[in-house]
Parts: C-alpha cells; structure tokens; sequence
C-alpha cells in the first residue's frame, strides 16, 4: 500500500490534476451554474480546440522538442474549411479530407524540418507558425464563411447518450490513440529518445522517424481541434488559434511534462489545460475587477507554473535522498 | 520547505481571487423591487423596473479605447446600481481569445442574467452563446462590434456616418481632382470594412485620386512607417486621409521628411489636440468614434428590459447583412475643428453633434492623459427620446 | 599563416553572417528596381531609426540565447512599455536627463528581469514559458495601474536623437550602432564575453571552470529587460507618445532578428552585428512588402518563410553519428 501511494506521489500529472480539483472546487462553491449540466458542457466543448493542441504539444515535448506553430495550423485548418464549404461545391467530406491533409501537411512539415534537417525544434515551428498564419490570413483576411452545414454544426454539438459531447468524445478519441501510440514500440522509442537521443540512436532506434511521426502526429491534433472549432463557431476565423499554441505550452508544463524530455504523460497535459481555461471562468465568478483581470489571469498562471515546477524538484530532491538513504543502508 | 513553499501558494492563489472579487459586484443579491416574475424562455419578456442583473463581455481591455470604453461604461452602471435599476453588473475581459469568450459568457448566463452585452472578439462565434441566452430568455445586445445573429439587436458607432463627417470636412479643403493617400484601420475588422466602402465612394463622389492606401491599424508607429513610405514614392501628396490614432504618425512623417503637411482628416485623441496646438493655423479636423457606445448599449438594454417600445423605423440595416434589421447606430458625438465651426449643410445631418473648437477642446480636457479620447455619453434621456416611445 | 588558411578562418568566422547580408543585398536591390523613390535618404534613414529600435531589443535578447540551455526572452515587449512609460517622463530636479532616464529605466528593467532569471534557471520554468507568462503580468500591471491612459511629456533631447547626423544616419541610429560595436567587443575580447560563450557552450564545463554560472545564467534576463526598457524609450522618441498596446509585436520580431544574426539557439556562439543586420533584415523586408502593397496575411506568410529559409541555411545541430 505505501509503494502504491509512493508511486501516486512520483507521478508527474499529479500537482496538475491537484491545480484543476482545486480550482473546479473553488468555481464550483462561487458559481454553483458552472457544474449545470449545458454550462459545463459548453466549457468542455469551447475548451476542447485548445486542449487538442495540448496533446499535440504534449507529444512533441515528449520527444525532447517542442511545437509552437500548432495553434496557427488549427486556423489554417478551420479558415481553409469554411472557405470551401461557403465558397465552392465540393462535397462535405472532401474538404474535410482537405482538412486532415492541411493538419498532416503541416505536421511532416514540422517533422522534416526538426527531425530530418535538425533544425532546433523551437526556431523550426517559431518559422513555421507565421506561414500558417499568414495563409490563413491570406485566404481569409476577415471572418466569414457562413456555408459550414448544419450537419457538422450539429455534429460537435450533440450529446450521446445524453452524457458526453462529440467534442469531448473527440478529445478522448485523441487521448486513445496517443496511449495506444505510447504502449507501441514507436511509442516507447519517443520516451528513450527525448530522455537521451544520443543513447537512443545508439541502441538503434530510428530517431528522424520517431520525431517525424510526433509531429504528424501534433498536425493531426490540430485537424481535430480544426474540425470541433468549425463546427463550434460554424464560420472561419484566422485568429482563432492564435493564442493556443502558448497556452499550450503552460499548460504542458503545469502538467508535469519535462522540457527536456523523456517525461510525463498526457493526463497531466490534460489537467494542465483545463486549468488554464477555468482561470477565465474563476476570474469572472470571483467578480475580480475589469483592469485587474489580466493581471490576476497571469498571476494565476505563474502561480500555477512555480507550483508545478517546485513540487517535481520537490519530488526529485526527496527521491535522490531516499536514494542516498538506502545506498548508506546497503553499505552498513 | 518546499511543501510549505507549495501549501503557501496555493492558499495564496485562493486568496488572491477572493480578494480580488470582493470590490465590485459583491453587493448580495438585491430583492427585485419591481414586478419581478422571472423572463419566460422564448417569447414574452415580463418587465423589471429595478434589480436587473447585465454583464458586459469584452474581447479585451489592452488599449485606450478600449478601457474609455470601459470606465464610461462602469460610470452609467454606478449611477444606475445608486438607484437601485441594476443590481448587478460585470465586465469581463477575454483576453482576444474567441473560444474564451464563448465560455465566458456561457458561465455568466449560467448565473442568470437579464441582459448579455457583447463586444465580440470576432462576429462569427457566438452562435451557441446566443442560442443559450434565448432559452433562458436573456436579452443579448452586440455592442460596438456588429454581427448577425437573429433575435438580438446591435448597438454600435455609426461607421459610415463618420467616414462622410470626416470625408464631407475634407471636400470642403481638397478641391476635386486633387491626389490623395488613405490610411486605412485594421484590414478584416468588420467595422473598418464599413468605413473602406463609404471613403472608396466619397472617393469617387468627390472626384479625387487615391494613389496609395494602407492599413495604419489605428496604430501611430504603423501610420509614420506608412506615411514616410508613400512620401518616398509619391512626391506630390495633396491630401491624406486617415482615422483615430494615426495623425500624429503622419505628422512626425512629414516632420522627418522636412516637407510641409497638407490637408490631413480624421483623428481627435488628446495627443493629437496638444500636437496640433502648436501648428498655429494648421487646419484639420477630429471626429471622435465613440468609446461611450458602452453606455448608449447600456441604456438601450435597461430601457428594452424596463418595457420600454421602440419607435417604428428606428431600426436599420445590419451593417453586415442587410436583411436582418436589428441594428441601431450612433453618430460620431464630438468633432473639433479648428474654429469650432463647421458649414451649415453639415451640421443639418448631424443633429446631436457637439462641435468644439480646438482650443475650447483643450482647456476642457487639460487634466486627462494623452491618450484620452474627448467624448461625450449619451444619456438615458436622449436615448429613450431617439429610440423610444414615451411610456 | 598562408593564404588558404587565413580565408577558411575568415570563412568560418563570417559564414553565420551570409543569409542576413544576403538579405539585406537582395532587398535593397528589389527596391531600388522595382519600387520608385524607395531609395531616398529621407526614407532609408526612417527604416535605419525602426531597425534602431528593434536592434536594441534584439541585441539584449542575444545575451540571453548566448548564454544557452534553450534560454530566450519573449518578455521585452512589456518591458519596452514600462520603459516607455517612465524614462520620458522622468525630471531630475526640474531638469531633463537623457542619460539618468536611462539609467533608472535601466535599473528598472533589471530588477524585473531578475524575476525572469531566477524563474528560468533556479525554478527550473521552461524560459518560453517563463517569460510569455511574465509579459502579459507586465503588462496587465502597467494596465491595472494606468488604465491604458497614458501621457508622455517627451524630453527634448529625446526628440533629437531623430535629428539627422549625416544622411541618411540618425542620431539614433548612430547611439545604437556604437551601442553594437562596444557589445561586440565585449563578446570577443572581454573574459566576460568569454565567460558568456563558455557557459552557453557547456554549462557543467563552465562550472567545473570556475565560471560563475549561476549569476551569468540569471544576469542575462536581467540585462535583457533593461536593455528592451531603454529601446521603449527610444521608441517613445521615435513615434512621440507610448500606449499601452504598441510593442506587441517586439518579442517576436526581436527573435527573429537573433536567429536571420546568425546567433545559434544552443547557445554559445552569438553575435551582436548580426542581430543589428537582422533587425534591418525585418524592418527592410516589411517596408518592402509594405512598398509592394501585399495584404498582411502575405507579408506574414513571406516572413515565415524567410525566417525558416534562414534556420534551414544557419542553425541546424550536428548529425548524431559524429
């Protein structure tokens, strides 16, 4: 029993998902309207492009590198869509298919650029944001595109059995792929790669594919986040994903995901994610004033942030002297 | 050490929002002191005279403008929270993220409200917003920024009515045939594209020649990039057209640039005034795009929730489609000219105008900052005598 | 040392320079054949005094790449609006100061820069991160405390620094050019330059040297917000007033003109004439694509490309084979 609480206490999702019950907690006992059943639901759903990028940056952070141009993709994506559905006659699933090969387009992009060219993943997608946002600016300078169809308007905002949005349902579609993804030997090779590339390609694993395929995998996650955006806002926005792809990267962080690599799981960049949308929600049911809600909001974040980070040293340093402790054991 | 460290935050996190909650809107809820059977969804609203619960949702708060807007609006709340009309009000900051706002505003109807005011971060994005506050009949106003969404009304600063005050000053100094450059707003903003057609076709009506444009993004640093640009290119500039927060931008162009100033039109932020102050007989003329259309969507939300009929006719077009006709639009409230004067033919058009001159503007405002924008907010009586009918 | 030897050190020394001066080459002769009137003094001169501003910006951010372990500073835009807010309106009994403004927006700026440093490198926080978070607290401080309402009373010989020196060279442009040249010669003479380099290059070897890495790691951040504070200064000269929301895009910009530098992200290799010439770089290709009348979703689509046309040239890491 102690080993099971031991091991609960190493996992690095954990002060993430402790961050989230406690500002669920605080909105909740505030706001008792949140935990009402459409409220949530529409949280859920408006927070669920952004949590897409969430796993696609959790992800390439897994790997050791970074992707910050996957909120710009997710407004490629969506801009591109509405465009075609108000502006041409191709057929529904084509340009949904348009839409995937954008998101996949721009993940091999990504991919090449760090995995095969090993440009620095930061400076590779820091180029790269600004080509996806400029096209997507390009094509549609302002909002618009009113002919998304009311099939796929519906489609994101029904409710199975009553309980679960399609949006969320997607987002767990991604978590799925991504545990399945991780249990597959590509998946445990991006573990060993972001903890130590070197060693990595030594003992023979394919690291350009490896990192590769992480990014496709990041374009992918901002297909369906393009995809619930469309449906949620049902018209094309080319700001929409903006300010995604750095929330993004907070929330992966809160979440426990190191920067080097090799370390945490996507719960963590899940919860990290969450958190950050509730902060919005928690300002508004704290009745924080107008001027100083910015300030509270990145207040909070940083809090957040420190938090995290201090609780995983935290962890380390009681770990490396449990470590002394048991090696001195040994020795007497 | 750390563990302490971490407890200590936490609290602290919790603390800090608290705290800063306490101050506004923490007024318990006030028993409703009129007839107060709760609105039925979809269909008929029963009137309130007093406790009304509004929230105001703003894309964002980090410029000028913005937070006038702001301050007045908070100003008309308090004077109707002294009187016990509003009982609650809000304003809360999305921080330019659409999907944020959508939630925001889900969270604030959640709480119940009588009326939702929205200045949206984009004009495509609220549609489950406002499907939402149907059900639970909660009176939804666009507020300065249109869109189009059947069902709500929009209350916003009549774009085309000031490009032509300004276009209509600017013929009366630029003969026809003159060459002319436009700085332009933001390129996609739905407000900027209003005031693009209504120049393009002064334009035309005028008979100048627009021979560059750009977009100065009502920003000062873009407008002199610009300015000193097109004076490189064009050597004989004889009129430059621009809006707020661009003529000082164009004035250190052509101050760097050692050329003197032709006729330019359109901004009248304080800065701009002190600049202009020290041009002697420079002419020019400043038009104020109202911040205080917060204000003037308030009382037209209060009025509508207190029972009040609107006029026949006093609905027009939404400026973004014209087939739905649900908007309301203000006309510029301020304009300075240098003398205080502007012709006859003008003013006639423009009947609740208040034209200062440029001095008179000065003195009024001397103890505001420079990015103050002279303005002037409606008050609940012009508001009910331009829209409503007598109760 | 015989001839080849002596060009492949030159070589290697100058190679990281190439895309940017290539740039720079190329743009000026697109302009000058294709747009009239783009290559006059009057307007030359301006796009020196913007890059002025940006190379500021951009050169403080170089100590923080310099210095390694992935660091980068995305919070000099909210320290250009506090330096913008205060430096000009700063009276020293009654008197104007260009040179005390500065100091103690200098200070300023470093004392908030710290939080930075001691965030990235004793917290551990990623510095991506870090930083974003702390330019928008800045930020939302600066609005909380003024309302977005701002006044700027602008010191004469701020203003002048606009004045023409010998065309098409600025005042400005003219403090800032020294301002890189002292830079780069700390760089490469100086033991702190030295120092910088070595603790970008390998942080344990740096240690195990005695190299006081800790305050070199923390001392970067500080630097690069005083230094973005007094390019808010400058800017405040250049466009005459300061609002809250007009140095949005710096932190950017300033990144992006470290990388076209010839800077490397890993650290240990930085150069401070590059990142004035990537500072032109961007200012020049907007000026261009301003001049040539593209919509700003193109312009941002061609700079991207730049941009990752550079990094694919410049900054790639070694093949893991070696």
């Amino acid at each position: 029993m102690k080993e099971k609480i031991k091991k609960i206490g190493k996992w690095p999702s954990l002060p993430a998902i402790a961050l989230l019950a406690i500002l669920f907690v605080y909105n909740g006992v505030l706001n008792p309207g949140f935990f009402k059943k459409s409220t949530f639901f529409t949280f859920l759903l408006s927070s669920t492009p952004m949590i897409c990028i969430v796993i696609g940056v959790c992800t390439c952070k897994i790997v050791g590198g970074i992707d910050i141009s996957l909120g710009n993709l997710l407004s490629l994506i969506n801009v591109t869509m509405a465009y075609l559905f108000s502006s041409s006659d191709m057929a529904a699933p084509v340009i949904i298919l348009i839409g995937l090969l954008i998101g996949l387009g721009g993940g091999l992009l990504n991919g090449i650029c760090i995995g095969v060219l090993r440009v620095n993943p930061l400076l590779a997608t820091f180029a790269t944001s600004p080509v996806y946002w400029g096209l997507a600016l390009w094509i549609m300078p302002t909002p618009g595109g009113y002919g998304v169809p009311r099939e796929l308007i519906s489609f994101v905002n029904k409710t199975h059995f009553g309980v679960l949005p399609t949006a969320v349902a997607a987002l767990a579609i991604l978590v799925i792929l991504w545990l399945l993804y991780m249990k597959s030997i590509y998946g445990i090779s991006i573990y060993g790669i972001g903890g130590n590339e070197q060693s990595a390609y030594v003992s023979g694993m394919n690291v350009a594919r490896s990192k590769v395929l992480a990014h496709v995998f990041g374009g992918f996650c901002a297909f369906v986040g393009g995809l619930v955006a469309t449906g949620l806002i049902a018209s094309g926005d080319p700001n929409i994903g903006t300010e995604f792809s750095l929330k993004a990267v907070t929330a992966v962080v809160i979440g426990g995901v190191a920067l080097s690599g090799g370390e945490g799981d996507v719960w963590g960049a899940l919860a990290g994610g969450f958190f950050l949308s509730t902060i919005l929600i928690a300002i508004i049911s704290s009745k924080v004033p107008t001027f100083a809600q910015n300030f509270a909001n990145y207040s909070i974040m940083l809090c957040g942030l420190v938090l995290a980070v201090v609780i995983k040293l935290g962890a380390e340093y009681y770990r490396t002297r449990a470590k002394k402790k048991q090696s001195e054991e040994v020795r007497q | 050490m750390k563990r302490l460290l971490c407890i200590v935050l936490c609290v602290l996190m919790v603390l800090s929002l608290a705290a800063c909650g306490g101050e506004s809107g923490s007024d318990a809820k006030a028993p409703d002191t009129g007839e107060a059977a709760p609105a039925q969804g979809g269909g008929e609203k029963e009137t309130k005279t007093g406790g009304l619960k509004i929230a105001y949702s703003i894309g964002y708060v980090g410029n000028a403008w913005r937070s006038q807007l702001v301050s007045s609006l908070e100003e008309a709340a308090e004077a109707y929270k002294a009187d016990g009309t509003i009982a609650e009000f809000q304003v809360v900051s999305a921080d330019n993220d659409s999907t944020t706002q959508i939630s925001q505003c889900n969270a604030m109807l959640a709480e119940g409200l009588d009326a939702l005011l929205i200045c949206a971060v984009s004009p495509t994005t609220l549609a489950s917003v406002v499907e939402t506050a149907k059900e639970m009949g909660t009176l939804v106003i666009l507020s300065n920024d249109p869109a189009v969404y059947e069902g709500t009304y929009c209350v916003v600063n009549n774009a085309v009515s000031y490009t032509s005050l300004i276009n209509r000053w600017f013929a009366t100094k630029v003969p026809s045939g003159s060459d002319i450059v436009y700085i332009s707003g933001n390129p996609g903003n739905a407000t900027d594209m209003l005031r693009d057609e209504t120049v393009y076709s002064d334009i035309e009506k005028y008979g100048w020649n627009m021979i560059g444009e750009a977009p100065g993004k009502r920003n000062q640093a873009e407008a002199q990039t610009i300015m000193t640009s097109f004076l490189s290119t064009y050597p004989n500039i004889e009129g430059v057209l621009c809006q707020n927060t661009t003529f000082e931008g164009v004035a250190h162009a052509y101050e760097n640039a050692g050329k003197p100033m032709p006729v330019v039109g359109g901004d009248s932020v304080l800065s701009t005034l002190r600049l202009w102050s020290t041009m002697e007989d420079y002419e020019t003329i400043g038009v104020t795009n109202s911040p205080a259309i917060s204000v003037a969507s308030l009382h037209f939300a209060v009025l509508m929730l207190q029972g009040y009929e609107l006029r026949d006719n006093v609905l027009e077009a939404n400026p973004l489609d014209a087939s739905l006709v649900n908007t309301v639009a203000v006309d510029p409230p301020v304009a300075i000219t240098i003398d205080g004067k502007l012709p006859e033919d003008i003013l006639v058009d423009y009947p609740l105008l208040t034209v200062l001159s440029r001095d008179e503007a000065l003195e009024k405002y001397a103890d505001q900052e420079d990015t103050y924008i002279p303005d002037a907010s409606m008050s609940r009586e012009d508001a009910i005598k331009t829209w409503f009918k007598e109760k | 040392m015989n001839k080849q030897a002596l060009a492949k050190s030159l070589y290697s020394k100058l190679k990281d320079y190439i895309p940017a001066a290539g740039a720079i080459a190329a743009l000026g002769l697109i302009s000058t054949i294709l747009i009239d009137g783009f290559m006059n003094a009057n307007n030359i001169g301006a796009i020196l005094l913007r890059a002025s501003v940006l190379a500021i910006v951009a050169m403080g951010v170089t100590f923080v790449i310099t210095a390694g372990d992935s660091g980068l500073d995305l919070s000099t835009g909210s320290l250009m609006v506090v330096g913008a807010m205060v430096g000009p309106n700063l009276r020293f009994g009654g008197q104007e100061s260009l040179i005390l403004s500065f100091l103690v927006v200098i200070v300023i700026g470093a004392l908030i820069g710290c939080v930075n440093g001691v965030g990235v490198y004793y917290l551990k926080i990623p510095a991506l991160v870090m930083t974003m978070a702390m330019n928008g607290l800045v930020t939302g401080f600066c609005i909380l405390l003024t309302r977005s309402q701002l006044t700027v009373n602008l010191p004469a010989k701020l203003v002048a620094l606009n004045d023409v020196v010998v065309e098409p060279f600025r005042k400005m442009t003219l403090l800032v050019a020294a301002v890189m040249i002292l830079l780069q010669l700390m760089l490469t003479k100086s033991k702190f330059g030295q120092m910088l380099q070595l603790t970008g290059n390998n942080r344990q070897a740096a240690r195990l040297n005695g190299i006081p890495v800790a305050a070199i790691a923390v001392g970067v951040y500080s630097i690069s917000s005083a230094m973005a504070a007094v390019g808010g200064v400058l800017l405040a000269g250049y466009t005459g007033l300061v609002h809250i929301d007009m140095t949005v895009e710096y932190p950017m910009q300033a990144m992006a003109a470290v990388i076209i530098g010839g800077t490397h992200a890993a650290g240990g290799v930085g150069s401070f004439v590059g990142s004035v010439m990537g500072a032109i770089v961007l200012t020049l290709l907007n000026s261009v694509l301003l001049a040539f009348n593209m919509p700003a979703g193109a312009r941002t689509f061609i700079q991207g490309l730049v941009l990752l046309g550079v990094l694919i040239i410049n900054n790639r890491s070694a093949k893991l084979r070696q």
